[in-house]
């Protein structure tokens, strides 16, 4: 820099003050003291709450494991389980051809667009939402949380599988349409092979999201375990509740578990099929024995759990025949929009919103960066350290946003807080994860040579991985902004505070054309954030 | 190696390329007027200095790379002009090699020989890979002949590239069809590797008694295989006739300078 000034002390000629640095961090602590503010977190709430924490913790211990509670726990898990799986089934088989159809490097542009039209409406509102509108439109039950469900693992599915099919090479693809192979041969010969791996790695993931937010749809009334847990806290019945939760979060491991299972058969190793001498010349068998064996006992498994789910799940017919007529209804009630609901009521609960997911945000960085230095095998050398990172990681990432949600009102009270908090403990899981990686993946080569040096701990995580780890970092960050603005929009169904407060009250009501304006409101939210992460993405990353 | 298990299929096909023009920005041709009658078997190579238009040439024919005017006349069909089922049904009879052999890299050896089959065969064949007998015996024929019988299970990423590049032969000689085109097979392989495999190329044109178009850098290689050269340079036709005919002052003509020969 030829800008220096020949006076400066030697320190600043080395170091020179990064000024915009500087203010950016004045004005973002100014903007969290600004955005506490309002939505009136304070010192002494906290401290109160964590008094009230105290003696709720007190309330759910032991967890209660009387034998009628035990029957009810067995029935919602199993019917979030029959849930998730049929969800899953039939989501990503419809992922499939959506995806292919809104991939830009084998369909026509018209096709995408579309396909990229209808995975965006999927992806835009959040579970809870979607569950909302179907219960009004088939009643309550599992039904209408399947159907929330599948909409969910479509607009995730979907794009995934989309991406994916834009990543791979097409050389392969080439070659099979210059043998004159029909689309659907390229496809199968040249396109699944490629995308495979990767497919079966977000169904398996989808598997474990699904059960996860089967829990979440019964809090709208979709059925499940959610309904069970919801009933749980009105009646005060915390012990319960604890149960509940342990019960999430082993069903989740488990499903992880499982997951890991159908990795192992299909992504790792694809089939190599063998060779047997017949007598009139060489056979060939697509699998070996294992690999046939493995195939069809996955196959097997997952056509027994469909069918299980199918036969025992409780769907009432009657609330079918009027469904479409219901849905017309709901969306013509909601027309016209009550615009003069928003200066009233939905503008407040909006900014409250968005201070709460950056706020939790910021939390949640603060809480997930220890977590991730515990998880960080080349950080952490100790494997109890690793392993109580990780459970934590896992355990807050089991109970999602708005069960947390759920805790904290009852700690801290309704309202903003609460909510925070539930962003902030629900992201840590996330973060943490990913943070975790990034710590993993820097290069050792700068680490040694600091240690090498002497350096103290602090000063190697500070000048030796913080480097490193800035970027992922950011990304990280911002991403689950992204997720979080689409979480804190719904928290208030269950009384902390946003748009979700104005969603209820305008439900509660029957004022139909108020839920379509907060419906658009959290549409054009949703959109906006997009937008907005996509640009700084662009700009800093 | 022993000779391939492909009866000639009696009478050679005839193509015949009539002024032919690829610009992939308008007013910028990479093809200026190509002209050509192949209606012999055995090997063609097309030599030329790197973005003359080789590629575009041989790729035009298959229609992987659309051209903008002229006529590609295969037996009295004009491929220039097919569209839909009609351009499959016409590649099918085309065999390509590729310069990075384009094999499917999760499938197995066996499984990409089959892929020759695509166009012949239904689709459910492809989704369960019950191919017909009679295909996957000659696929297991071809593997074998070319020095790859053992590999049959292999996944194609763990081959080599020589032994990619014989995977790849094998997939466009299962096709049966009535002309390769190779471009720039040799490209991404050693002198060694280079030379076994413009041999295996020369093997499928004499034993099928079909014409192999091959484009390709290496000029000795060019000579020693090919029955006939084709010169390009700018996009055009510069020298067509046997190698024997092939002087320095062509090769000049066609790369530019004289320096790079000694």
């Amino acid at each position: 820099m030829s800008a220096l000034p020949a006076t400066g002390s030697l320190r600043s000629r080395a170091f020179p003050p990064n000024w915009p640095l500087r203010i950016a961090a004045v004005l973002f602590l100014a903007y969290v003291a600004y955005a506490a503010q309002i939505l009136d977190i304070r010192w002494e709430r906290f401290v109160q709450g964590l008094d009230n924490g105290a003696r709720f913790l007190g309330r759910m211990f032991p967890p209660n494991t009387a034998a009628d509670k035990m029957q009810l726990l067995l029935d919602g898990m199993l019917e979030s389980l029959q849930i998730a799986i049929i969800a899953t089934g039939a989501g990503v088989l419809l992922a499939l051809p959506l995806g292919l159809f809104a991939a830009r490097n084998l369909m026509p542009l018209p096709v995408t667009v579309a396909a990229r039209g209808l995975i965006a409406l999927c992806r835009t509102f959040h579970p809870v939402i979607v569950a909302i509108l179907f219960v009004k439109a088939v009643g309550f039950g599992a039904l209408a949380g399947i159907l929330a469900l599948i909409v969910a693992t479509l607009g995730f599915i979907a794009k995934l599988i989309a991406e994916a099919i834009e990543e791979m090479s097409m050389k392969p693809i080439e070659a099979l349409r210059a043998a004159g192979a029909p689309f659907l041969s390229v496809v199968i010969m040249g396109v699944v092979p490629q995308v495979l791996p990767r497919f079966i790695g977000f169904a398996a993931y989808q598997l474990d999201s699904n059960l996860r937010n089967s829990a979440l749809v019964g809090l709208v009334g979709g059925g499940g375990i959610g309904a069970t847990l919801f009933t749980a806290f009105q009646r005060f019945d915390y012990d319960f509740v604890l149960t509940i939760i342990i019960a999430i979060i082993a069903a989740v491991m488990a499903g992880e578990v499982l997951s890991a299972f159908m990795r192992r058969i299909y992504q790792d190793e694809a089939p190599t099929g063998e060779v047997k001498r017949g007598p009139a010349g060489p056979i060939w068998h697509r699998f070996t024995t294992t690999e046939r064996t493995l195939r069809l006992a996955f196959w097997g498994i997952a056509a027994l759990a469909l069918g299980w789910s199918f036969q025992t799940i409780e769907i009432i017919p009657e609330f079918l025949y009027d469904a479409p007529q219901q849905t017309v209804d709901l969306f013509a009630r909601m027309w016209p929009i009550d615009w003069s609901y928003y200066a009233s009521t939905v503008q407040t609960a909006l900014v409250e919103t968005l201070h709460t997911a950056t706020l939790g945000t910021i939390l949640a960085i603060l809480l997930a960066t220890p977590v991730a230095l515990m998880c960080a095998r080349n950080v952490s050398t100790s494997i109890w350290v690793n392993t109580l990172g990780r459970f934590i990681l896992v355990a807050t990432r089991s109970v999602h946003t708005l069960v947390w949600a759920l805790l904290f009102v009852a700690v801290f009270g309704p309202g903003a807080l609460a909510g925070v908090m539930a962003v902030a403990v629900h992201s840590i899981g996330f973060t943490g994860k990913f943070l975790a990686e990034a710590i993993e993946e820097a290069k050792p080569g700068p680490i040694e040579a600091l240690r090498a040096a002497g350096a103290p701990r602090r000063a190697v995580l500070l000048k030796g991985f913080w480097p490193q780890v800035k970027p992922a970092f950011l990304a990280v960050s911002l991403f689950r902004w992204d997720i979080n603005v689409r979480e804190s929009a719904v928290l208030g169904l269950v009384g902390a505070g946003g748009l979700g407060v104005a969603l209820q009250a305008a439900m509660d009501n029957l004022y139909w054309d108020q839920v379509g304006l907060v419906l658009v409101v959290i549409f054009a939210v949703v959109v906006v954030t997009e937008l907005v992460t996509s640009v700084i993405r662009a700009r800093v990353i | 190696m022993s000779a391939l298990p492909n009866e000639a299929s009696g009478t050679c096909r005839t193509l015949i390329i009539r002024n032919l023009v690829k610009e992939y920005r308008a007013g910028q041709p990479v093809l200026r007027d190509i002209s050509l009658t192949i209606d012999e078997p055995g090997t063609v190579a097309i030599i030329g200095p790197s973005g003359t238009g080789k590629s575009t040439l041989i790729r035009c024919i298959n229609r992987l790379v659309d051209p903008t005017s002229g006529s590609i006349m295969l037996d009295g069909v004009d491929l220039a002009k097919l569209q839909g089922d009609a351009l499959r049904q016409a590649r099918r009879r085309l065999g390509m090699v590729f310069q990075e052999y384009n094999l499917v890299e999760r499938l197995t050896v066996i499984e990409n020989v089959l892929c020759g089959r695509l166009g012949y065969v239904p689709v459910w064949r492809s989704w369960t890979r019950r191919f017909p007998e009679a295909d996957i015996a000659r696929a297991f024929a071809l593997l074998e002949s070319v020095g790859l019988g053992d590999f049959a299970t292999r996944r194609a990423d763990q081959l080599s590239g020589g032994q990619r590049q014989r995977v790849g032969i094998a997939r466009a000689v299962m096709q049966e069809p009535d002309l390769v085109l190779a471009d720039e097979p040799t490209s991404s392989l050693d002198p060694k590797t280079s030379v076994e495999i413009m041999e295996l190329l020369a093997e499928v044109g004499r034993d099928r008694g079909i014409p192999v178009l091959v484009n390709i850098h290496n000029v000795a290689l060019a000579k020693r295989y090919a029955r006939r050269i084709i010169g390009m340079s700018k996009g055009l036709i510069v020298y067509d006739g046997p190698p024997a005919g092939l002087q320095d002052s062509h090769l000049a003509e066609i790369y530019g300078g004289e320096g790079w020969m000694e």
